[in-house]
């Protein structure tokens, strides 16, 4: 009986320290307007292994989970998953089970831009709008970048000894956004969520 | 003096008896509920709260009366009687509620992933399956679905919501950006709203000779006739709607960003 109780106590404490060694990550997501799509996030993330504790915050923009921390997750896969996801992560920190934390703000560098220009890049909404401006100030060479929801027209400047208007709408293109003359492929167009698939059959009538 | 009489008076009948658009009368602050979906339940209204996982039932002041917890992710709800009907986002599941808890699940044959809506009529179920592009139908006991991802006619880009309605089924097809009506056999029959540029059509309610829908990315309501010709368009004083509801000449617009239920009349 003894050695039962020693057991289930033992057992206890087993499950309590395996569930302290977990990692808890937190990314504050710019564009989670739409319950329909972050909750779909949410629920994609749930059916991950391993992934624990998924939590979407709408109005703050803040997605949560737990990672065992034996996974050793870094701060720069978890943004490519956000990426790969379709939304823009500001800031992503994972809280080690140790008490570490490790950080990473969306940041861009300074260019001193020499050349401007403006196209349509096709999108729909405000998370488009987030990821559109996200794409093309992390190419390389580009100092701003401003998109309009209504007349889709991108401005940008940049710095022309570093990066060409191709390139950028190449960078465009890789993240699902389609220019008139740079095509997103099916599979960058269809990762996008259901609210940023925009209509790519009246792309000129758009543009016009 | 007699034709400016003449004039005026037949002004004044001319148009009120023209008058369809739908007038603001008060909001209904929800303070600390995101709602996606709500129906009227007489002088009350019922939401759920997807953010909280729960569904609450409040008086026409906002007030709580009833709280109903342990939802996942609850979406677009539907009454059946004296049941209310809970489609969870995440299990993938319709709750059945009595109005103080879970009695049970809807059985409807095919698993939809991520249910957004749902509604019955008799034994009849529709339910539309967001991450599928269809709608989920049971028709006397048999459960089949309809619907594939496309623009065609017939064809659904993440349906948001569905109503029986004049014998027809209306289904929100959000980002086709559209209404799309089909027979009870699952014929399509009209589509309607694409001239209006709507971004993402999500919630839609079928009154006796109007439809209702949500445009929630440019904040607005549309109302059209039954053959879908436009009759009203809100433009202001709405904050990314998803739901909407008619009861007693009055609508509920409800609005997932600010927490309150716009009402008109």
């Amino acid at each position: 009986m003894r050695n039962l109780l020693l057991i289930a106590i033992m057992s206890i404490l087993t499950s309590i320290s395996l569930d302290a060694q977990r990692d808890k990550v937190m990314t504050q997501v710019d564009g989670l307007g739409c319950p329909y799509c972050a909750y779909g996030l949410e629920k994609k993330f749930k059916k991950v292994k391993g992934i624990k504790n998924v939590k979407i915050e709408i109005e703050e923009g803040i997605f949560t989970f737990t990672v065992p921390s034996d996974l050793e997750l870094q701060v720069e896969e978890v943004n490519n998953r956000v990426d790969l996801a379709g939304y823009t992560a500001k800031l992503i920190e994972i809280e080690r089970a140790g008490g570490k934390v490790d950080k990473m703000e969306l940041s861009y560098a300074d260019v001193e831009t020499n050349k401007s220009a403006e196209f349509a890049v096709f999108g729909i909404c405000n998370m488009c709008k987030t990821r559109i401006e996200n794409a093309a100030r992390k190419t390389v060479g580009v100092g701003s970048a401003k998109w309009d929801k209504k007349t889709k027209i991108l401005k940008i400047e940049y710095d022309s000894e570093q990066v060409n208007v191709e390139q950028i709408k190449e960078a465009l293109a890789a993240k699902g956004h389609d220019t008139e003359d740079v095509k997103a492929t099916v599979a960058s167009y269809d990762n996008l969520p259901a609210c940023c698939m925009y209509d790519r059959d009246d792309l000129k009538e758009r543009a016009h | 003096m007699n034709k400016l009489f003449f004039i005026l008076l037949a002004s004044t009948l001319l148009i009120s008896c023209s008058s369809e658009q739908w007038t603001s009368l008060d909001d209904i602050e929800i303070e600390g509920i995101s709602a996606t979906g709500l129906v009227v339940d007489g002088e009350y209204i019922w939401l759920s709260d997807t953010d909280k996982n729960r569904v609450v039932k409040i008086n026409l002041s906002g007030d709580i009366i009833t709280e109903i917890k342990g939802l996942d992710r609850p979406m677009h709800l539907s009454m059946d009687g004296d049941h209310l009907l809970v489609p969870e986002y995440m299990m993938d599941t319709i709750n059945i509620l009595d109005k103080k808890k879970s009695i049970g699940y809807l059985e409807i044959l095919s698993t939809p992933d991520a249910p957004a809506a749902v509604d019955k009529r008799g034994d009849d179920v529709i339910v539309a399956d967001f991450y599928n592009h269809r709608i989920i139908y049971k028709k006397n006991g048999k459960s089949f679905n309809f619907g594939e991802k496309g623009k065609g006619l017939g064809e659904f880009h993440y349906p948001t919501d569905v109503q029986f309605a004049h014998d027809k089924i209306y289904v929100a097809d959000a980002y086709n950006h559209r209404v799309q009506v089909f027979d009870l056999d699952a014929n399509p029959l009209l589509t309607f709203g694409e001239e209006e540029n709507m971004n993402a059509s999500t919630g839609i309610y079928v009154s006796d000779e109007h439809v209702m829908i949500t445009d929630f990315e440019n904040d607005r309501l549309l109302t059209y006739d039954l053959s879908g010709k436009l009759i009203d368009i809100i433009e202001e004083g709405l904050h990314r709607p998803t739901d909407v509801a008619v009861e007693d000449g009055k609508m509920y617009v409800l609005n997932f960003k600010g927490q309150f239920i716009s009402v008109y009349k």
